[in-house]
This record gives structure tokens, sequence and C-alpha cells, in this order.
């Protein structure tokens, strides 16, 4: 089959340039219009963080898990999660705008406030900054290594076709994913949940690792049908394989509704005050009417829209739904982080625009460069016979 | 780089080995069905039957004396009955994951274990229902338990996930023997045509409801299929889902936690995948079904069972660092109870068989060692047992007010009760091996090379 594998003219050249200058606008605009409002600075720029950096090691678990169970049908397109995931480089240096918000992120980091709080004390062998940056180091300097593993390892293969580059990334996938599970939710702890220090809830890495892989599922898609749309990929990643991250996108929209769901009512029917607290902020004021909208755009129409086997194979409409997934997740994330910040409801902010403006110009430019550099598909992986051989009966 | 190549990533291991055509595996599977029974199978279904009356005469006795005869006390009111329930449940999850679930992720490995393991899934939540179905108090109207119109008007609490439960656990139980029958209808179809006696070709000839293996007939087949594994995988999450919320609605320390319903299910399924190991090493040694069910399945299984005992571990993990981390006094002392308390010989046990062995499957010899799997898998299901009672007991015998802390210890009738119910799991499984295929005929073929239309040509070399 011959297929070009090479990205070349937009795509590579002028895309990722327009996508920098954009990306640095709106850090600019987003840095000087939050001079005035850290606080709010801070949190627009949390959520739009979370966004891509959930996109990114959802990706990061894609390709650990097809690697796992020796998948065959999604070779063809394994290269765009591995892109995505190696943008977790990009993500540890745009991490260090949270670092300098602590104080106005997360209330525990200050040394203060905690004195006069029996709890915070108590967490405060968890919760301080100190222990809290060298658990940020760890994260990611886990999640760079396995992702520059994966990445190095299936780009090598494109050179040499050694298949036992196949079987060490194997090997090492069994490891890779305990390391992953334990930093996810940890990160997750950290970042989201800390937000709310009083609160707890032993789900909450699972229910955010959920949404992450959900969006990241979607986002490869996404970026498969962008390329289509420039004629590549045509025959490598076919109707089948839209068809099967189709059959992944929906069951992780139940998969992603029945964590949500099973954290929501295990605190409503037991009504222990001090988990109802998380929930009683989060529906205050118009965040109700919002966090209706997320279930019925989040789960009900995707899953009604892409339970139908023609819809996940109509191309038109999966790009439809898609999109709509990836959006909903961004409203998700700025449902659950932003009623800590602005309490009684909806405060729409410019700087929710611009800082979402900012990471998303800065994550697609690095991605399409280096997209740029690199065979779109894994060229001489052994198993891309059966990839683009298999048919969905 | 010199790598030394163990294994070709771009082939596939064969799933079926021995080199058998497709009369030979019709031959194989029907073998023990047509052939006379061997001894060992009437010893061991006396055996198993034997216990079937104890537990029967167990649910008389306690029937007739009440549930006074358990070892049921204040604060413990919930003991052995639901331990078993729910051990024996989550041990039913199997054959619905591998049937449905890697139906839909295309996991053809799963052709030679599905008929087994939902056999097993059925017999297993047969064994369940007996228990929440005799603690009731009193047995004669546990038909209260279904929302029947009466003129009583005396309907069940719809807010108690006890009643969920119920409709949960029996919508499970209908799925999966529908899934399991429509799967049989085929095979039954073969077992009708090979009959010799006038009986056996009426009984299968009734079941196969008039199979004759015509293209449209397995057209309409393999659609009934799909849909009932579409229909049945979600059934797999929701049913272990529900039955921890018995639990987890409550304010019960230890008990309420949010991570409950998906770590249930992975519990479950690491059960159930264990006791297919166990009974899959015995059938396949006593029957001969080594070229079909062969050592690449039970490591796939091995690997599942390290997989969702991680899972598990990963559970238990998150539970006590929430517990310390809520700063919640009374969430720190249901778990530092549960490790040092009285009930520590049980949490240790636990933690052993579910969180330590398992781990051994990380090493490829142990994971395909016959001798060490089945050890293991058996160690498993002890474990999971005293997850369940760890979990179910603990909390009660020491909640909040510790002048009402209790010790909780079964009776003879709990203990006899549980194992009869063992007599009744296997009174039908040794039955299900004698009378029908224990082996999806027609599915096991499928995945073979020969059915597939280029076969021949790469045989040929064009």
């Amino acid at each position: 089959m011959a297929e070009v594998n090479k990205l070349n003219g937009f795509l590579e050249k002028r895309f990722p340039k327009i996508a920098l200058v954009v990306g640095i606008i709106g850090i600019c605009g987003a840095i000087i219009l939050g001079r005035e409002d850290s606080t709010q600075f801070f949190y627009s720029y949390l959520v739009s963080y979370l966004f891509f950096l959930t996109i990114s090691l959802g990706a990061l678990f894609f390709v650990i898990i097809q690697h796992l169970t020796r998948a065959g049908w999604s070779v063809g397109l394994r290269r765009i999660p591995e892109h995505l995931m190696a943008n977790l480089s990009l993500m540890a240096v745009l991490f260090i705008p949270i670092l300098l918000g602590l104080h106005d992120l997360y209330h525990w980091s200050d040394t203060a406030e905690v004195l006069h709080d029996a709890l915070l004390l108590k967490k405060a062998p968890f919760l301080n900054v100190p222990f809290f940056i060298v658990r940020a180091v760890l994260y990611f300097a886990s999640w760079i290594w396995l992702a520059r593993f994966f990445f190095k390892n299936s780009t090598d293969q494109d050179k040499s076709g050694d298949k036992g580059l196949t079987l060490s990334m194997q090997k090492v996938s069994a490891v890779a994913i305990l390391i992953y599970a334990l930093t996810q939710t940890f990160s997750a702890i950290d970042w989201i949940m800390s937000l709310t220090p009083h609160w707890f809830s032993t789900m909450i890495g699972v229910y955010i690792f959920a949404g992450g892989i959900l969006t990241s599922i979607c986002t490869i898609s996404l970026i498969a049908l962008l390329l289509r749309r420039f004629g590549y990929l045509r025959e490598t990643i076919n109707v089948e394989h839209y068809h099967d991250l189709g059959k992944l996108i929906f069951g992780f929209v139940i998969f992603w509704a029945y964590i949500g769901f099973s954290q929501y009512f295990l605190i409503w029917y037991a009504n222990i005050p001090e988990e109802t607290e998380w929930y009683l902020h989060h529906i205050s004021g118009n965040w109700n009417t919002f966090a209706i909208f997320i279930i019925v755009f989040h789960f009900v129409v995707p899953f009604f829209l892409f339970a139908s086997r023609h819809a996940k194979r109509n191309l038109k409409l999966h790009t439809g739904v898609v999109l709509l997934l990836i959006t909903m997740h961004f409203f998700e994330l700025y449902w659950v982080v932003m009623p800590n910040f602005s309490h009684h409801g909806i405060h729409v902010s410019s700087l929710d625009f611009l800082c979402f403006l900012g990471i998303f110009g800065i994550y697609t430019s690095v991605l399409f460069f280096r997209m740029g550099k690199f065979s779109l598909y894994p060229l001489k992986d052994p198993r891309l016979k059966e990839s683009q051989d298999f048919i969905n009966h | 780089m010199n790598r030394v190549i163990t294994e070709d990533p771009s082939k596939r291991t064969p799933l079926i080995l021995g080199g058998h055509d497709f009369k030979g595996i019709s031959d194989l599977v029907v073998k023990p069905i047509e052939a006379k029974a061997p001894k060992w199978w009437h010893i061991a279904l006396a055996f198993s039957f034997s216990l079937l009356m104890l537990l029967l005469s167990m649910i008389g006795f306690l029937i007739w004396e009440g549930v006074g005869v358990w070892g049921l006390n204040n604060p413990v009111s919930w003991g052995f009955a639901i331990v078993n329930f729910v051990f024996w449940v989550g041990i039913g999850h199997a054959g619905t994951l591998i049937s449905a679930i890697l139906f839909l992720f295309r996991q053809k490995w799963r052709t030679s274990v599905n008929r087994f393991a939902e056999a097993m899934t059925i017999f297993a939540v047969i064994c369940a229902l007996v228990f929440p179905g005799i603690h009731v108090g009193r047995v004669w109207v546990a038909y209260f338990m279904f929302p029947i119109p009466n003129q009583m008007s005396v309907w069940p609490n719809f807010r108690s996930p006890l009643l969920w439960d119920v409709f949960a656990v029996s919508t499970y139980f209908t799925v999966s023997l529908l899934f399991w029958y429509v799967g049989l209808i085929p095979d039954l179809a073969v077992l009708r045509d090979r009959a010799k006696t006038k009986i056996k070709k009426v009984v299968y000839g009734i079941f196969a409801m008039g199979w004759t293996g015509g293209n449209r007939a397995w057209q309409n087949y393999e659609r009934a299929y799909l849909l009932l594994a579409a229909l049945a995988a979600p059934l797999v999450l929701s049913v272990h889902s529900i039955v921890s919320f018995d639990f987890a609605v409550s304010q019960v320390p230890g008990w309420h936690t949010t991570i409950f319903p998906p770590y249930f299910v992975a519990g479950a399924i690491f059960s159930g995948f264990a006791m297919v190991v166990t009974l899959m090493i015995l059938a396949r040694q006593l029957f001969g079904m080594k070229d079909i069910m062969t050592m690449h399945h039970l490591e796939c299984m091995n690997k599942i069972i390290l997989a969702t005992g991680t899972m598990v571990g990963y559970a238990y993990g998150m539970e006590f660092f929430t517990a310390w981390y809520s700063g919640n006094e009374y969430e720190a002392f249901a778990f530092v109870n549960r490790a040092f308390g009285p009930y520590a010989w049980a949490y240790w046990i636990m933690v052993s068989c579910n969180v330590l062995f398992p781990q051994l499957f990380w090493f490829k010899k142990v994971r395909t060692s016959i001798p060490a799997m089945f050890v293991i898998s058996i160690i498993v299901n002890i474990g999971m047992w005293f997850e369940r009672f760890v979990i179910t007991v603990t909390s009660l015998s020491r909640d909040f007010l510790p002048s009402s802390w209790g010790y909780y210890s079964p009776t003879w009738v709990d203990l006899c009760t549980f194992l009869g119910s063992f007599g009744l799991f296997f009174t039908l499984f040794l039955l299900f091996l004698k009378f029908l295929p224990m082996i999806a005929i027609s599915e096991v073929k499928g995945v073979m090379p020969e059915a597939h239309a280029h076969d021949h040509e790469a045989k040929e070399g064009h």
C-alpha cells in the first residue's frame, strides 16, 4: 500500500506557526489581563491546563494498553496518541505557572490558615508545599520517562523494523500501567481534590481518569479525521478503525457516567456533611443548571447518538459527536474546578478564553511540529498488516 | 541492537492445538456426553449431592427454628448469609465477562472457555440467590421482595439497595441464562443429530428448537448473540455495583466509600476467573481437552487474575490512604481496627491471598505452571471470601458506640450451610459436564484457521 506517510504543505509548515502565534497572543493577553485578578487567572489557567494534561495522560494510557494487550487493530493509528503523550514534556513546562499560583489556588498552602484549621493540620504531612512539589516532580519524571520510552521505540522501529522493539514495549507496558495508575491517581488528588482540601473521595482518581481517557480517544479520532481531510492516512485509518474508536468512545461515555454517578449517588445517599460539602458547592446558584447541562451533553446525547453502528461509521456524525465530547470535557473540568473560586454561580471571564487559547496554541503547535518530523503511522510495526486488514463483521 | 526474539509479534498464538479437523473437534467435545460416565464422576456426584442434602437440611432446620440458629447478634446482624451471597455473586461474574465483554473486544481465545464459564456463572448465581432468600426470616413471605400488586397494599421499599439487588441479580440471572442457552442451540443440534437413543434425540431435539444450520439461521443467530452480548456487558458492571451499594450507601465507616462500585466489580471478576481456572484445570485434565483449553488460554486467564487482583489491591490502598487523608477519626479507626483489631487474622488472610499471592503471576513461569496456578486460583477464592467477611463483620462489630461493640462467630449451622452451597454448585456443574458440551463447538471451529476462506491458499503458498 502506497500511502503518504509524511506531513507536508500547510499542516507541516504554516499550521504549527499559526498555532504558536495564537498561543503566544493568548498567553500574553492572559498575563496582561490577569495582573488585575491573579486568582481568576490561576483558576482559568488550571482548567485549561488540566484539559490538555488529561488528554496527554489519556493518550499515554491508550498507548500502554495497546502494548499490554498486544492489540493489532490500533497499530495504524497509534502514532497519533504517541504524539499526544509526547506532549507531556511540554505539560511539565506549562506546570510552572501553577506552582507560582499555589497560594491563589490551594489554601492549604497558607501556613497561617492551616494553624487555625484542625483538619488541615492533620493533613499537613501530605498537603504541604515542599512535598507537593516533590510529588509533582515525581509524576512528571515518570510520565516523561514512559512517554519517551514508548515514543522512541516506536519511531526507531520505523527505521529498523526490529520486531524486538515491539517485544520490549510489551514488556515495559506491564510495569508502566502500575506507575501510571498510581501517579495519575495522586496527581488528581493533588491538583484537583485538594482544591477543596476538607473534602475526600476514594473515587476521584478513577473519575478524572474516566473523563481523560474518553476525551483522549475523541482527540485521537479528531486528529485522524483532520489528517484525513487533508488527504493523509485514508487507507491506514479507514472506516473500520473509526468504528472501533467509536465503540471505545461509546464505552467510555458509559464508564464516565457510571463512575460520576456512583460517586455522586453514594455521597448523596449517605448524606454526611463532610462529603456533601463538595456537591453543595458545585450545585449552588446556576452551577446546578450547568451540572445538568453536563449530564445531558456529556452523557445522554452522545449515548443515544453513538449507540448505533451506523453513527460510528458515518464520519460526519462521528466528527460531530467527538467535537461535542471534547467540548464537554472542558466544561466538565470547568465545573469541577471553578466553583472553588466563584462560589455562587458561573462567572465567565475573558481569562477563561485567553488561557485556553494560549495553552491550545502552544500545545497544538508543538504537536504538529513534532508530527511533521516523523512518519504518520508506525511504518514497520509487525502488526501493521493486521491493523490494515481487519474488518468489523 | 541484538536482541533475542522469543516470539514473532506478527504471528498470533494458535488457539487450538493437536491438528484436529472440524469433525475431530466435535468428537472430542461430545465424547464425555456420549461415553459412559467415568467412575470419578459418579463418586464426585454422590459427594456433591450429599453436600446438597446438607444444605437442604440446614435450610429446613433454619426455617423450623428461626434465624437464631445462626451466629448473628447485635450489633453484627449481617453475617455468613450476606458474606456467602456476595461471594457467590462475585464468582458468577466471570461467565458474562468472558462471553460478553471479551466478545465485544474480539478476544478470540474466549471461545474455548466461554461455555464452561457461563455455566459456572449460572450455577454460582443460583447459589447466591439462596442466601438472601433464606435470610429474610419469614421465608414464606419472601415473595414480598417482588413488587407484586396485592390486596394488602404492601410494597417493598424502593429506596433500599437490598431491593435493587433483587432486580439486579434476577435480571443478571435471566440474561446470563438466555445468553448461555442461545449459544448452546447449535451444539444441542449437534447432540441431537448424533444421538443414538430415541429419548436423547427427542430431548436434545426439543431444546435445539429445530436448528438446521441454514444460512439464514446462522445470520439470525449471530445477530441475537451480538445483541445479547451488548445487553449483558453493562450487567457485568451493574450487578456488583448494586451489591456494593448494599454497603456503601450506609454511613458505617469502612462501608461508605465512593470507590466501592468499581472495586467490587474488579473483585468479582477476580474471584470468578480464579474459579474458572480451578475448574478448567481439572476438566481439561480429566476429559482430555488440553488441545482446546490450552496453556495459552490458562495464561490469558491468569493475566486477567493478575490485573483484577492488582485493581483490588489499588482499592485497598486508596481506602487506607483516604481514611487517613479524610482526617475523620471514625473512618481512620475502621481501617486500623481491620488491620489490628480482633479480626486482624481475617484481614491479613484477605490481604495475603488477594494482593500478595496473585502477584506471583508476574512471572511467566508461575503463570504457565499448572500446580502453581491451581493453588493460587484456590487461594484467590479463599481471599475473596475473607474480603467479604472482613467488610461485613469488622465494620458492624465495632461501630460508633464502644458500649455496643461485639464479636461475631459463626455457628455450626452457618458453616454447614456454606459448605452445603458448594454441594449445590458442584452437583449442577457435574450434571452440566455430563449432559451438555462443555466447550462451544461451533464457536471454537470459527477461530480455527480452516474457518477462514483463504486458509488453504495460504497453505499452498499462493
